[in-house]
């Protein structure tokens, strides 16, 4: 299992190093120098070009990677152009209220999803499989930013139960956790669902059946165990991507986290914040996947033995791609 | 004691069973009244291609026809006085893994792939006999080593089994309870020949030691040869013949017995050409208006379309339904001797 | 159990799978009703320009300002005076063609990337799957900020940046399909005919990856509305003072209270145009994949 780790951390470099250049690739066609953005309009030749040789602007493309990746290798993602400050403090200090925000956002969803996605399996193709379905839909059509911009004018200006924006008390988090939730609600429900449906017409389920177990006890104890391997799969990888920063619930709800810091950096463009925050989203996204594998590998016994005795490890499934080569 | 055994000589009796399918496109009768008797200690052969409804009835047996799409349109079943059908499904719950127990066709996916083969015994053990988790656990290594798999192997799971394993994991959970009715549907048919001998004769033996009685469903005449007492030879959802073993192998009556024994290669008579049966068996959602195997009967005349026909006992142990026998000089061709 | 079902799902009729693809989805009633609003929205973008005229209907009609739903503008005009109505009207050609250019960008880029991964395998596939790797690594709606902030804001780098959003995911999809279909036995046997390679890809193993790429790229194009719309709104999409729904979502945020019908009507347009393409895409997937559904 260690060396399993291992390997999937290993395997993770080139994709972060993969990520920083096309990151880097991307922001060197913005058009214009940084320099403009440092200095004030009445600033002579002399002071542009000391700024300009002081951060290295005028370098090709490949030595300004070479020197973030080795800027990176010390935990030095450099400095925010307007505020100064070093990036990846700036990234630390907002990350927190998004961690919160996507925490609450995946538990309300997964709270919500499960028992849709299941009593929807169960009540397949009846009038109650097409309610959850219609929710699900819903969930998922639905932009979230203007679902949030519903809340907050009826749950916020109307009813006045949650503050309209920002993280001062517990309580402000109930509406960008649930705009954030939706989307993810709507995900899970069908993953739940299609899940549920292909384990609850397994063969072992007869079996179950068959030995006396109830048609509840059969669906919540066999068909759901085997059904929750792709469910958590699959709410990994939404937290994954949640963590990065959830944009647009952060902007509408003013919440004061690394997705609106994004936006304002954008609005004063702010390369190397842009730049430092989505490489430490991509690789929170990536380490989260990770967690998930590792975790899914423990969930599900054929996988975790396979690594812990070491045999036959990883080669089924590649030794297949090569044939199919 | 032997008076007693008399009075409840019957295990099973299911009479006229019809079970139908409900599709968007179709309505299938997989199982068109069947009658079927099972005695104490006796094991009883359910012959026939796959799709003859077999399966449909060994479900019907234990109530757990998919209920999304399948109906059980008439009959009745009756296992040890319980009219089964009439049962809810909190009642069954009580019978089915305790007086009846099934064994299934491929025990590669039976099993719960997610919980270990111990778990899987003891959830049996833990629901009707009331064991405490310890005890359940002893016991269910203790069937373990009755099927012939060593106890410390409870704690796996199903993918570090082979096949034939996994089938004997299967019986365990079968006998757990010690059922008085075992169904095995065609238990053997996804193993490896030499497996197959291996599992029949733990079957067997085990269906003597447990005193129970089985049904043994299956397409391979072999295996009834073996271990069967009675044999109901199935065709497109009708018992068309049955009787005891030697009824059916050494008198045969019913053209499509005929044909299964033909299709069949003979080691003592090697240059005897296989006499396959012509044709299909007829779509369950479009049967014929008269005998279902009319159409690939060789001895088929314009009576056997009209009607389907009804039993004929030629011995007290012993039918067919054939309407050929109407005429007393008619005969197959095989013979037996 | 496998035998029962495979008696109940003996088809009586044979049917080319188009036509029974299509008989299915015709049984759908939420995917014609999805099929129904797009068409709507589709002569709604086109005849907006026909019916109404943008500058003597909205610039050379500048009223009232915050005038609420009424007779004169069902749904109200703006803080500028424009009637919202209009406006929404013609929000659709915006959504609907920057969504569609975006899904096309990424199908021509994603399917043949996905189709050579999936055929040639070795260094050519892993090469192409780690580049997709790096893509997926990036949140999308990342990836999308990124390049409209380095690009600059136009409708064609919107286009762009929703478009390179996508594909990677229909360079899996293909791939995945590919390799599905290269590895049956029909594959082999064509092979082993002596059938050429483009011979097999065109005749064998594309027409048999489309049920998954359509199906993809209904989806896809409700995704892409939103994500067109959520760009707008943090003021990265289509320029002011263009009538996009996201933009005008983005300047009625402004006037939440009192005013909630400004945004209340160009997000219920959105919402319903991409249900409708969701709606589509459900059925779509049930009718392509029957077993799925029964």
């Amino acid at each position: 299992m260690g060396r399993y780790i291992l390997k999937r951390l290993a395997m993770l470099i080139p994709v972060i190093l993969g990520v920083i250049f096309v990151v880097f690739f991307i922001m060197d066609l913005a058009p214009g120098s940084p320099v403009n953005q440092m200095v004030s309009e009445n600033a002579t030749e002399e002071e542009i070009q000391a700024i300009i040789d002081e951060y290295g602007f005028d370098d090709p493309l490949l030595v300004r990677y070479g020197r973030y990746i080795w800027d990176l290798l010390h935990g030095d993602l450099g400095r925010s152009y307007t505020t100064k400050q070093p990036v990846l403090e700036l990234y630390l200090q907002k990350l927190g209220a998004t961690a919160q925000l996507a925490i609450s956002a995946i538990l309300l969803a997964m709270i919500m999803s499960l028992p849709l996605g299941i009593y929807a399996a169960v009540k397949q193709n009846k009038w109650q499989d097409g309610a959850c379905m219609v929710i699900s839909l819903l969930g998922l059509s639905i932009p979230n930013f203007w679902l949030g911009l519903m809340l907050i004018i009826l749950f916020a200006l109307h009813l006045g139960w949650f503050p309209a924006s920002g993280n001062r008390e517990l309580i402000s988090i109930v509406l960008p956790a649930f705009t954030e939730g939706t989307g993810l609600m709507a995900f899970l429900t069908r993953t739940t669902r299609s899940s549920m449906l292909e384990t609850i017409r397994a063969d072992y389920m007869v079996t179950a059946r068959a030995k006396g177990v109830t048609r509840v006890a059969s669906v919540m104890k066999h068909a759901l165990k085997n059904a929750l391997i792709p469910i958590v799969n699959a709410s990994g990888m939404q937290l994954a991507y949640v963590m990065a920063g959830s944009v647009l619930t952060e902007t509408v709800f003013a919440w004061p986290g690394v997705g609106r810091q994004l936006v304002i950096a954008i609005t004063d463009r702010d390369i190397p914040v842009i730049t430092g925050f989505l490489i430490m989203g991509a690789t929170i996204t990536a380490l989260i996947n990770l967690t998930v594998d590792i975790v899914y590998a423990y969930v599900d016994p054929r996988i975790k033995v396979q690594y812990a005795t070491k045999k036959k490890a990883k080669k089924t499934p590649k030794a297949k791609e090569e044939k199919a080569a | 004691m032997s008076e007693i055994m008399k009075n409840d000589d019957i295990v099973l009796q299911v009479e006229d069973l019809r079970v139908e399918y409900h599709t968007d496109e179709s309505l299938v009768k997989a199982v068109n009244g069947i009658d079927l008797t099972v005695r104490r200690n006796q094991t009883l052969g359910l012959v026939g291609e796959t799709g003859a409804g077999k399966t449909t009835t060994a479900l019907s047996i234990m109530n757990l026809i998919p209920d999304q799409v399948g109906v059980i349109a008439g009959g009745s079943i009756t296992l040890e006085g319980k009219k089964t059908l009439e049962m809810s499904d909190e009642e069954m719950n009580h019978i089915r893994g305790k007086d009846v127990a099934m064994i299934f066709q491929d025990p590669m996916t039976a099993l719960n792939p997610v919980t270990t083969v111990g778990d899987q015994i003891a959830e049996a053990l833990r629901i009707h006999e009331g064991l405490d988790k310890k005890a359940a656990a002893e016991k269910a290594g203790k069937m373990l080593e009755v099927v012939g798999i060593p106890a410390e192997r409870a704690n796996e799971y199903p993918h570090q089994f082979s096949g034939g394993m996994k089938q004997r994991v299967v019986i365990a959970i079968g006998l757990s309870c010690n059922p008085h009715l075992l169904i095995a549907d065609e238990p053997t048919t996804a193993l490896d020949v030499t497996i197959q001998a291996q599992v029949l004769e733990i079957m067997q033996e085990l269906k003597e030691k447990f005193q129970m009685s089985m049904i043994m469903i299956t397409h391979d005449l072999g295996i009834v040869a073996e271990i069967c007492d009675e044999v109901s030879v199935m065709y497109a959802g009708r018992i068309v013949e049955h009787g005891t073993l030697e009824d059916v192998f050494e008198h045969t009556k019913h053209p499509y017995t005929e044909g299964l024994f033909n299709s069949l290669p003979d080691i003592n008579d090697r240059s005897r050409k296989l006499t396959p049966i012509p044709g299909l068996m007829p779509d369950p959602a479009n049967l014929p208006q008269g005998c279902a195997f009319a159409p690939r009967c060789r001895y088929a005349t314009e009576e056997c379309t009209k009607a389907v026909p009804e039993k004929r006992w030629i011995s007290d142990t012993h039918y067919v339904a054939c309407s050929a026998y109407d005429d007393p000089a008619f005969h197959i061709e095989r013979k037996v001797d | 159990m496998s035998k029962n079902m495979k008696a109940t799902s003996a088809k009586p009729k044979k049917r080319s799978q188009f036509q029974e693809t299509m008989r299915r989805l015709s049984k759908n009633r939420s995917a014609m009703l999805g099929l129904a609003i797009i068409l709507v929205v589709i002569l709604i973008s086109v005849g907006a320009s026909i019916f109404y005229d943008y500058d003597t209907q909205v610039i050379a009609q500048v009223g009232d300002r915050l005038v609420k739903p009424c007779w004169q503008h069902p749904f109200g005009t703006d803080e500028l005076g424009r009637d919202i109505f209009t406006r929404v009207l013609y929000g659709a050609r915006y959504s609907l063609s920057v969504s569609f250019v975006a899904v096309l960008v990424s199908l021509i880029i994603g399917v043949p990337l996905g189709a050579i991964a999936g055929f040639c395998g070795g260094v050519i596939e892993n090469l192409i799957m780690r580049f997709n790797d790096i893509l997926l690594a990036l949140p999308s709606i990342f990836t999308a900020i990124a390049i409209v902030s380095a690009l600059g804001k136009s409708t064609l780098n919107l286009m762009i940046a929703v478009g390179v959003c996508s594909i990677c995911t229909f360079t899996q999809v293909t791939r995945s399909a590919v390799l599905t279909v290269r590895n049956n036995e029909y594959v082999e046997a064509a092979r082993a005919l002596g059938a050429t390679n483009l011979h097999i890809i065109f005749q064998h193993i594309l027409p048999n990856c489309l049920a998954p790429i359509i199906v993809q790229t209904t989806f896809r194009m409700g995704q892409a509305i939103i994500s067109a719309a959520s760009l707008s709104f943090l003021g990265l999409g289509i320029p002011l003072p263009a009538p996009e729904w996201g933009a005008m979502l983005s300047a009625g945020r402004n006037y939440l209270l009192g005013y909630s019908y400004m945004t209340m009507f160009p997000g219920l347009a959105l919402l319903i145009t991409v249900i409708a393409f969701n709606m589509v895409g459900d059925g779509l997937r049930d009718a392509l994949d029957p077993k799925l559904k029964h």
